[in-house]
Formats: structure tokens, C-alpha cells, sequence
């Protein structure tokens, strides 16, 4: 039997490595029995090339041309470290036993102990998705505590390696590794033909994670390992997942390939209300005056609620704490009794209501208090870390405040935090919390830290990661319920925050502008959050960024540019810009549903596509609910042909409908089916974004087959033409649904296709004889009028629109659909126009009371049908008929979307002195 | 302390006499090595060292070009990492001082900073500066005559103030370029006391009617006025204790017959 004979490289670890006395379990997991076999001494997983020593702790792959190899490790802290038992055992031999168990799975076991330390090590393995699952269990059979190291190192050949552990991608022939305080919990060593990865199953608490590689010699070297304590007489497990991938995607597909296994960290919790995932409101609604019909505009599904209490570390704001003396003087709203301050809070939080937008409560992650309170009442929960800052004695949470840092989980400030943050949701109705500061990275080690998972040692002693204690945290406000859903996290944790608060977010913010996407610092979030929804929070610095002294046609011209950046670097990254990037910017806010709905798909690590002339490529969503994007951000014209592979998308042939909101939306698009990939030619001129999005994908398509997707779209219908050249044959086509719309009709040449029962995704046979057109017609699903009828009926009379609200049955005066409606044009007149005009609402009259004339028509009956919400019965009659409130709202909604289109509105700019110079101030580039 | 004494010649109205000190003694020293980065050996600029954690993103180099003679030079190929020329300083704790330095930037973001510590005392002062002509949405989105920055054939001046926190005896003054692809040139670096005490005595064999104190050059800023003296004040003695020690003084003594002597400090005295 042979020793482990790989040396621990890792920095502040004596170089005594345990593994060769290892006491090694095989055994086949219960959930990837079926999936082990045994071979020739090793255990080979059927997923991934993987293969398993039986006789040691140590692994080998070979695929597309690459080898991989690579061992456990398992180190003690060096002398020196805080409670540190430096041991440095001889190396031994293994003893090993084999067991197989009774039925068809295999089970694997081994024995053998170190006398110092005197631990039993079990490893088990599995199969997790597509990667082999290895749980290292370490059994402390000493009476004293061991501080331990525990990884793999591997070596993989590789020709032009590169390295990811978490942050920027490094290229070949240099050694780095990645902090942990930024590690990612996964680690990849890839070229074009392979990527190994080696990472942790996310669910775990770890508090400290080392990613390196060395890519100065061949092979390269991979490693990654995990401090963690172990008691006397306790144990502890760590589990890995390890896998060999082929393809050029490198890192890229690791993250795919986690994503897979791991689905639950990243995607929302289902629980959650679903507004969460929209744009943030980068407070439109958390404010004096509420901006309801402005956040509606930019897609603002929350916001923001900063700093909703008097004191930091007292959220609720108890009466107890009410008085003291803060270290500055306190802004206007908080320094009034706390009766008053509980009423205006609890206004402030009820306009969420009116503007249809989940107000997510701020908190630092709760790991800051103000220093009277924390010294007088959590003083276990002080975090001491001197490599952070742990104390700001200048303005921060509320600006009043001294704050020191504190750990919320086990502690008396943790204990406190639960408590006001359920006084908080139940005053307040919540439906959300805001977590800032979610970064972790801080230590704490103080009194409460071996109550606490996750524990790791570093020079200083045994410490838990802050990133544990909001992690917690988070996991207590998604077992909360209010109004029908879980408490949502929406989250600020930086472009490289903890894997344990990010990966628990149900969306989450990056503090800063788009321009974090040329730097790939955005990718550090973006791959932190997989699906879920990213915001850029910042607007870019105008000030610094361009001369005082321009004319307002220059910065016309400057702001287009901005915006049009903006957009390509929102559809890189399929995230949002919130308001205060869009305001004023109309070419971005017109793109903004097109990147919401991208958003909602969920970005794809693997964009499956590649573009001409070096351009970038992303994805957003999988089969009939997939987005393909790239963009031209060069100054010449690109012409080639877009490369997209089928199976990544979901396995059918696709088709590809453009996507646009201007008159390139449904533009023709050709797709050349090959076997396993599309085709798209494509041309784009300087700055401009290219969206297609699939609107069908073909089964058993004949090769050489050509397809021309056009689409034309209204409000009350839509025709998706497919015109086919080149193979004749028989094939079978799912067509993608059309939202708000369903499928009502398809004619191949002049012959109607049999629509199948149930969803329009079915699949429907075909028969080509190219040259032939498909058309697919689908219905609104809320409209039964043109979107131009729609938008004839509201006209300007004087100083009063040209219609009034009738209140139909079950509609009163105070309902919100009858708000926005009555806001919707006064609005508009005050803010878009130029110059302002003050308009009257219109009428709003209840049915008894309605005169003949222009009317717009609100009823709520349950016994109405589900669909077709908004008719125009006569060009002055425009009617709103739901089954109940929220289908009304629904359709009101909508209907100001159609409007929207005519009254545009994107906001204004801000309100900046080189702007004001020029009459730019407040108004808008269209 | 180092006195430096200023005796003016005796006017019509009587002899004026005024003494200047300065502590430091003005103008400070220069406590970079090789400021003016003109010596060196082959492709080494002495006293200065580059450090960079992945050494192939850069070309650096001792160069010709600088604003008189040569100078430190970078080209970073990628905003990968970054990467600066350092050397260590010796500092006294508590006491405030200025780097200053000249760059000429291309392309890309600089980054010129002071670093120290001692136990868990920290100094990390930092300039930044940015191209414009060379910003990543130059041309196609943005053009590069809208943007702010400096000019790519131009020296600007970058300044860097900072007292050392107690126990940190020596800090690092690195100029680099910062997570950016680009090119950049360093010059003339200078780190000196930020200020000083100056004191002013005058003494004249008629009354003293005022006496100032200006910066000389930038708008003749007053750091001094005594205002009207007393009738039979012949005697003045004043310390500006935090005069800033990379200016130029204007003494300006008039006696109440209205005879006015100037005097500069460092430069005439100096001599």
C-alpha cells in the first residue's frame, strides 16, 4: 500500500501531511449506488471520467485528450496557531479491507488510525449531477482539539490553462491563488478541450477556503482545501464534488455543471414574492412622495428601504433605547418621539402598496451596532478582527451613529436581531429584507464562536467567518411568512461576497455602475448568484467622466453613448439597471422589459453561441424560454454568422426570432439548421445589441434546412411567419409561447395545421416542400383591441384628458387601479412634457352617476371569463373587466404599458450643475 | 533647527532688519533616493525596484523622455494586476509630509500611494488618476474630446499628503500603473515635510507701521497680516506653526514713514 506522498503546499501549514495514514472508507453513497461500478481497482463514477483508488485517497480522469490526477490532503495547523497541536506523524501504511455490501450497490470500506493525531478518516462517495460527490468525514479520537486542513491537489496537463478560484480569470504560466476571504467555493483549471474542477458541496459552513494554482510548469497544479476544527472525541465531514469536463467553456461550464447539481442556490426560493426578482427601485418609492407611476415604467419590482430606525443595532426602535446621545446630530425624520417615528415609518412602508413594490428592510446584515449599545449589551457579540475595519466613529448606517462591528448568530445581539426583526415584519407587513454589508469576510472569535458551524483557525485562534452568522440570518427571514410568501433576502455582497450569503440571497444588488462589466469585476456577482437577479445600483460619475464645458448637443451625444453601453453591458451580464442609471436615458429605458424578461429567464453561464469578429455572447434561459445576446462594441460594421449550439439550449434544432423595442423587433431572421447547431447570419453596426430569442425548435429536421423567422406583434394579436427553404421532409416543430398571447392558429402554404390539445409547446408534425411559409397566429390573452386603437382613446381636452373613469361593478374610488389610471396622464404632462402642463385626472364617477361620453370602464365580476380583460366595444368606450382585483390590476398594468409606448416617459436627469448649465437638468435624451 | 538669517540693507527711514527662520529649514529635503530618476546602471534606475505579481502583463523600464532627462516608464498589456515602482522612505511618526511626483499618462489608470504600518497601525494613502482619450468607450460610444483627463503629451503634477501613524518609522512610495492596460511616465518624485514652522522677527531703528506674510506665485495668498502696529514698535517677532513648506514667502515689512522692504524666503535667503 502506498503513502499519499503529495506535499502540503499550503501557506501557514507545517508540511507534515497525514494523509498516508489516512483511514480510507469507500463507500458507494446512497443516491449514486446505481451509478458506481467497480473496475481494476478503482471506483468509476458513469457521469464524469472520475475514477477512484480503492486503495487510496486519490483520484484519475482522462478526457478529450487531457489527464487528471490528484489526491486528498489533510494537514494540522503549524506551531504557533492558537490551540494548535503541531503534530507531525511519521507517514504509514495504509491498511485497507475491503467490504462489498448485500444487493447491487457496492460499498467500500477501510481502516486505519495515526497515533498522533488520533483521527479515522471515512470518504464516501457519490454522484451529484454530474459530478463525483466525495464527503471526507475526519473522526477525532484524541482528547484534544484538532485543528485541521483538509483539500485535494491535482495535476492536469493542460496546453493554455487557465485558472479561476473566484475572482478574475488568470491566464497560464504564473503560480496565484485566491484569497479566501474572496474564494469561491469551486476551482477550476481549464483550456480549450477540458476544465477540472474541484469545489465544495454549498450547503456547507465553511469559514475559510484556499483556491491556488501553479501554471509555471506542465502539468499544472489545481488545489483547494478548507481549514475546519474538530473536538476531542468529535467529527466532522466536508464534502466535495470533483469532476473533469470537456469543452471550450471553461470555467464557465464548471459553473453550469454546479448550477445543475445545486439548483436550490441559485434561484429565488420559490416562496418568495416574485416581484424581488425585478429591478430595484433606487428609492422611487422609498421616499417623501412615492414616484409609483415612474418605478412602474423602469420595472422597479422593490426597493431599497435604507436605514428605516433611529438607531444602529435597534431596528425596530424599542422605547428603552429611544434616548440617547448619538455621537452626531441626527437627521430631521429620526430625531421625533418614537410614537411618531413608528407612524411615519409605518407610512412610508405602505406606499410599497400603492406602487406595487416590495419594500425590503434594511439592515446592515446586522453586523454593525451603535457603540453605546454594543458595549453595554452585546459585548460577546463584538467582532475583533484587526485585518478589518471594525469601527467607524464617522458617518455610516444612519450618519449619527459610532458603530462597532458585531457577529449576529448565537449571540445576545443575534438573539436581539431575531426578535426585532419579527417586530419589524409584523409592524410593517414586510414581505422582504435588505441585506447590506452581506459581504462576510470578517472573523469573529469571540465567546460564541464554538456554538457556532463553520469553525476555522487562522494565526490568531479558532474564528467564524461573519459571512456564517448573515447566512443564518438569511435563513431565518426565509422561514418567516407574510402576505402568502416567505421573507425574500435581497442582498448587497459585493462582486466577490461570501459563497455563504450570496448563494442564500433571492437577488441581490452590485453597488456599482455597468462599467464593473468592462473591468469582469461584475462576473465575480454573476457568477456568485447563477439564475437570480443582478441590478447595477451606481449611475456612472458624470461629473468626473466629462468636461463642465460641453454644449447640450455634446452631452446629447455623450448620454446616447452611455446609454447605448449600458445596454450592451446589461445583456452581457442579464441584469438591470436600476433608475438611477436609466433616468433620463430613453434608448435604455426603452430596452428595459427586454432585459427584465431576460433577467426573469435567468443568466446562463455557458452562453452556447458564438459571434463574429470576437464578439461577446451571453444567455439568458433555456429551450422555448431562451435568449441569445451580443453586441457590437467596436467602431466598424461586424458581418458573419452567429454560431449557436443546439444542445446547450435544451437539445431541439432552434429557431430564432429577434427581439428589439424598436422597428427591428421581429426583423427577419435567418437560421440555417445544421446537425447540431444553428446558424445565424448576422450584421451589426457600431453599438448595436442584437437580441434573438428562440420562437420554436424543430425535431427531426431535414438537413439543409433554411428557416426566415419574422414576427409581427400588437397588443390584441400576433404572426410569427417561418418561411422554409432548401430540404424537403417530415420533422415536427414546438412552438414558443408568446407572453400574454396563445397559439390559435397555424397555416403551412394554404393548408391549416392541426393544433394540438393543451400547450402550444406540443410538438406538431410537419411536412416541408421548401419553398413554404408557416404562419402562427396567437391571440392576447388581455387584449381584444389594436394597439393603436388602444392609443387613440386618451387625448388631451383642454386642461382635463378626454375621458373619465366609470367605477363599474365592484371597483371603488380608493382601489390602486383606479389611482394609477387617474395619475397615469397628470403624471406624464408634468414630467415629459416640455413644457409642463398641470392636467386634470380625469373624472373618476361611479356607474349610477356616468354621463354618455368617453368612458373607460373599470368592473370586477367573478363571473366574467379569465381572458380578453381590456375591449374597446365602441371607438369612445374603453373597458377593464376582471374576475377580480388583482386580474384588473394585471390588466391596468398592461394597458399602460401600451400607452406607455406613445407617452414615453424614461425620467429625468439628474440634476447635475454642468447639466443645469445647458437646460439638460431634469429632462430626458428620448 | 537651522536658523537662516536675513539682513536687509537700512532704507532712507533707518535700518531694517529681518531675520527668517524655519523649522525645517525651507526648502525641506527631498527624501525620495534618485528623485529626478537620473541615476542608474544599465536598464535599473537606482533605488528604485519594480514589483508586480504577474511580471509578463507589464514592459517597464529606465527611459528616456521624462520632463528633463529620464524617467520611470510602464506599459501594462492587461487590467489583470498591477504593478508599481516602490521605495522605502525613512518617516518619523506624527509628523505630516507630501509626496509629490510628475506623471505623464497615455493610457490606462495610475495609482501613486504611501503604505506603512506597525502592528495594527495602518497608512494607505492613495492618488488615482485616469486616461480619458484612452477610456474603454473611446470612440465608439463616447468621444474622446467630451472626457475629462489628462492629456496623453502632458506632465501633471499628483500629490499624496500623509502623517505616519505612531511606530511606523519608514513607508514605501509606489507609483504604478493599477489594474488597467496602459502606458504611463513617472518623474521628479519629492517627499518632504508638508509643513513648517516660520518665524518671523523683525527689528528697525523707526517705528513698524505692518508686516505680512504671502505666498509667493498662486494668487500672493496672505498666510500673515499684523495689522496696524503700535506706535513705537520696533521690535516684531511672529510663528506660523503649519506654513505649508513647498512655498515661497513674501515678507513685507512697512515702517511709518512708508518705506516698504520685501524679502523672500527660501530663495533669497538661501543664498
Amino acid at each position: 500500500m502506498k503513502a499519499i506522498a503529495s506535499g502540503c503546499c499550503c501557506r501557514n501549514l507545517t508540511n507534515h501531511v497525514l494523509a498516508a495514514a489516512l483511514a480510507v472508507a469507500v463507500l458507494a453513497a446512497d443516491q449514486g449506488l446505481a451509478s458506481l461500478r467497480q473496475e481494476s481497482g478503482q471506483v468509476l463514477a458513469t457521469r464524469n471520467p472520475i475514477a477512484f483508488s480503492t486503495r487510496q485517497p486519490s483520484f484519475s480522469a482522462e478526457l478529450a485528450g487531457v489527464h487528471a490526477s490528484g489526491e486528498l490532503f489533510l494537514a494540522t495547523a503549524p506551531e504557533g496557531a492558537a490551540d494548535a497541536s503541531a503534530h507531525q506523524p511519521a507517514p504509514q501504511a495504509l491498511r485497507i479491507r475491503y467490504e462489498q455490501s448485500s444487493g447491487s450497490s457496492l460499498r467500500w470500506k477501510g481502516s486505519g488510525e495515526l497515533p498522533r493525531p488520533r483521527v479515522r478518516v471515512e470518504v464516501e462517495i457519490s454522484e451529484r449531477g454530474s459530478w463525483a460527490g466525495v464527503s471526507v468525514k475526519v473522526q477525532n479520537r484524541s482528547g484534544e482539539r484538532l485543528l485541521l486542513e483538509l483539500g485535494w491537489r491535482a495535476r492536469v496537463d493542460l496546453r493554455e490553462p487557465e485558472y479561476w478560484g473566484g475572482m478574475s480569470v488568470r491566464p497560464r504560466g504564473r503560480a496565484c491563488a485566491t484569497r479566501p476571504r474572496f474564494a469561491y467555493p469551486l476551482a477550476t483549471l481549464a483550456d480549450d478541450r477540458a476544465c477540472l474542477a474541484i469545489g465544495y458541496e454549498p450547503s456547507q459552513w465553511l469559514s475559510y477556503i484556499a483556491n491556488s494554482a501553479d501554471m509555471t510548469h506542465s502539468p499544472t497544479v489545481l488545489q483547494t482545501s478548507t481549514r475546519i476544527v474538530v473536538d476531542g472525541g468529535a467529527s466532522q465531514a466536508v464534502s466535495f464534488v470533483i469532476a473533469l469536463f470537456a469543452g471550450p467553456w471553461k470555467h464557465l461550464e464548471a459553473l453550469h455543471r454546479y448550477y445543475e447539481a445545486f439548483p436550490r442556490w441559485f434561484r429565488p426560493l420559490p416562496q418568495v414574492d416574485p416581484r424581488v426578482s425585478l429591478d430595484g427601485g433606487s428609492y422611487l418609492v422609498w421616499r417623501a412622495a412615492p414616484r409609483c407611476d415612474l418605478a412602474r415604467r423602469l420595472q422597479v419590482g422593490w426597493d431599497w428601504c435604507y436605514a428605516p430606525f433611529r438607531r444602529t443595532g435597534d431596528i425596530y426602535g424599542r422605547r428603552e433605547l429611544w434616548d440617547y446621545t448619538p455621537a452626531r446630530t441626527m437627521a430631521k425624520f429620526r430625531a421625533v418621539p418614537i410614537d411618531k417615528f413608528h407612524a411615519e415609518r409605518k407610512k412610508r412602508f405602505s406606499y410599497g402598496r400603492l406602487c406595487d413594490t416590495v419594500m425590503a428592510f434594511y439592515i446592515p446584515s446586522q453586523v454593525w451596532c451603535e457603540e453605546q449599545l454594543a458595549r453595554s449589551r452585546y459585548a460577546d457579540a463584538l467582532t475583533t478582527d484587526p485585518t478589518v475595519k471594525t469601527y467607524f466613529d464617522t458617518p455610516w448606517v444612519t450618519g449619527h451613529d459610532n458603530e462597532l462591528r458585531v457577529f449576529p448568530f448565537n449571540t445576545s445581539f443575534g438573539r436581539q436581531s431575531r426578535l426585532d426583526m419579527a417586530r419589524v415584519v409584523r409592524e410593517l407587513n414586510l414581505e422582504a429584507f435588505a441585506f447590506d454589508t452581506a459581504n462576510g469576510g470578517a472573523r469573529y472569535y469571540g465567546p460564541a464562536v464554538d456554538s457556532c458551524p463553520g469553525r476555522a483557525w487562522d494565526e490568531r485562534g479558532v474564528y467564524v467567518d461573519e459571512a456564517v452568522a448573515i447566512g443564518k440570518l438569511m435563513d431565518w427571514v426565509h422561514a418567516q411568512k407574510s402576505n402568502g410568501h416567505r421573507l425574500a433576502v435581497i442582498a448587497n455582497p459585493g462582486a466577490y461576497g461570501s459563497y455563504m450569503s450570496v448563494f442564500r440571497c433571492d437577488s441581490s444588488m452590485l453597488e456599482s455602475s455597468p462599467a464593473y462589466v468592462h473591468s469582469r469585476i461584475a462576473d465575480g456577482l454573476r457568477y456568485r448568484l447563477g439564475h437570480k437577479t443582478m441590478v447595477f445600483w451606481e449611475t456612472y460619475d458624470y461629473e468626473a467622466l466629462l468636461r463642465h464645458d460641453l454644449t447640450r448637443e455634446q452631452y446629447e451625444d455623450a448620454l446616447r453613448g452611455m446609454a447605448d453601453w449600458t445596454v450592451l453591458a446589461c445583456l452581457r451580464e442579464a441584469a438591470l439597471p436600476t433608475p438611477r442609471i436609466a433616468m433620463g436615458l430613453g434608448p435604455l429605458v426603452r430596452w428595459l422589459p427586454i432585459l427584465r424578461d431576460m433577467a426573469l429567464a435567468g443568466w446562463e453561464p455557458v452562453p452556447a453561441a458564438v459571434a463574429p469578429g470576437g464578439l461577446w455572447t451571453s444567455r439568458a434561459g433555456r429551450d422555448l424560454n431562451c435568449y441569445i445576446a451580443t453586441g457590437n462594441e467596436t467602431a466598424r460594421d461586424i458581418t458573419g454568422e452567429l454560431l449557436i449550439d443546439d444542445e446547450r439550449i435544451g437539445g431541439g434544432r432552434y429557431l430564432w426570432r429577434r427581439v428589439a423595442p424598436d422597428e427591428a423587433d421581429g426583423a427577419p431572421v435567418q437560421c440555417l439548421v445544421g446537425a447540431t447547431t444553428t446558424r445565424v447570419p448576422i450584421r451589426l453596426r457600431p453599438r448595436e445589441p442584437l437580441v434573438l430569442k428562440t420562437a420554436a425548435a424543430l425535431s427531426d429536421a431535414p438537413a439543409g434546412l433554411s428557416a426566415t423567422l419574422s414576427m409581427r406583434r400588437d397588443a390584441h394579436r400576433a404572426v410569427l411567419s417561418v418561411r422554409f427553404t432548401g430540404a424537403t421532409g417530415k420533422c415536427r416543430i414546438r412552438l414558443a409561447q408568446v407572453p400574454d398571447m396563445k397559439l390559435v392558429a397555424i397555416t403551412l402554404g394554404r393548408q391549416a395545421v392541426r393544433l394540438p390539445p393543451g400547450e402550444a409547446t406540443s410538438d406538431i408534425p410537419l411536412s416541408l416542400s421548401p419553398p413554404c411559409t408557416l404562419h402562427a397566429t396567437y391571440v392576447s390573452n388581455t387584449f381584444a383591441a389594436s394597439k393603436t386603437d388602444l392609443c387613440a382613446f386618451p387625448k388631451l381636452a383642454g386642461d382635463r384628458m378626454n375621458f373619465g373613469i366609470v367605477l363599474g361593478k365592484g371597483v371603488t374610488k380608493q382601489a390602486r387601479a383606479v389611482r394609477w389610471l387617474s395619475e397615469y396622464f397628470p403624471t406624464y404632462h408634468r414630467h415629459a412634457v416640455t413644457p409642463r402642463r398641470k392636467v386634470q385626472p380625469p373624472l373618476v364617477v361611479a356607474d349610477s352617476a356616468a354621463q354618455v361620453g368617453r368612458q373607460l370602464r373599470l368592473i370586477v365580476d367573478p363571473s366574467l371569463p379569465q381572458d380578453r380583460a381590456v375591449t374597446m366595444p365602441a371607438p369612445d368606450r374603453l373597458v377593464v373587466a376582471a374576475r377580480n382585483m388583482k386580474e384588473l390590476e394585471r390588466a391596468v398594468k398592461l394597458l399602460l404599458a401600451v400607452w406607455d409606448e406613445k407617452f414615453f416617459y424614461p425620467g429625468p436627469l439628474p440634476g447635475l450643475e454642468m447639466f443645469k448649465r445647458v437646460g439638460l437638468a431634469g429632462k430626458a435624451i428620448m | 533647527m537651522l536658523t537662516i538669517l536675513c539682513i536687509l540693507a537700512f532704507g532712507a527711514a533707518g535700518g531694517v532688519q529681518v531675520t527668517v527662520t524655519s523649522d525645517p529649514p525651507l526648502p525641506p529635503p527631498n527624501l525620495i533616493r534618485n528623485p529626478a530618476i537620473e541615476e542608474g546602471q544599465g536598464k535599473q534606475p537606482a533605488h528604485w525596484r519594480w514589483s508586480t505579481a504577474i511580471p509578463e502583463n507589464f514592459t517597464v523600464g529606465w527611459t528616456a523622455g521624462g520632463r528633463r532627462g529620464k524617467c520611470l516608464y510602464i506599459r501594462s498589456k492587461s487590467g489583470v494586476m498591477s504593478g508599481y515602482w516602490s521605495q522605502s522612505v525613512r518617516v518619523e511618526p506624527g509628523v505630516r509630509y507630501r509626496l509629490s511626483a510628475y506623471y505623464r499618462l497615455a493610457s490606462g489608470r495610475i495609482l501613486a500611494y504611501v503604505h506603512g504600518g506597525a502592528g495594527d497601525k495602518r497608512l494607505d494613502e492613495r492618488f488615482y488618476a485616469s486616461a480619458a482619450q484612452m477610456n474603454f468607450l473611446v470612440p465608439t460610444f463616447l468621444r474622446a474630446e467630451y472626457l475629462r483627463g489628462p492629456r496623453p503629451d502632458r506632465w501633471y503634477p499628483l500629490r499624496v499628503d500623509f502623517t505616519p501613524p505612531p511606530g511606523v518609522r519608514a513607508v514605501t512610495v509606489s507609483l504604478g500603473m493599477y489594474f488597467a492596460a496602459g502606458e504611463v511616465w513617472y518623474d521628479d518624485a519629492r517627499l518632504y515635510r508638508a509643513t513648517a514652522a516660520l518665524t518671523v522677527m523683525v527689528r528697525s531703528d523707526e517705528d513698524l507701521a505692518r508686516v505680512t506674510v504671502h505666498r509667493h506665485g498662486e494668487g500672493n495668498t496672505m498666510v500673515w497680516d499684523s495689522g496696524p502696529l503700535k506706535k513705537g514698535t520696533r521690535k516684531l517677532q511672529h510663528t506660523i506653526p503649519d506654513a505649508p513648506a513647498d512655498a515661497t514667502y513674501a515678507v513685507t515689512v512697512t515702517t511709518a514713514s512708508g518705506t516698504r522692504v520685501e524679502r523672500m524666503y527660501p530663495e533669497e535667503a538661501a543664498k
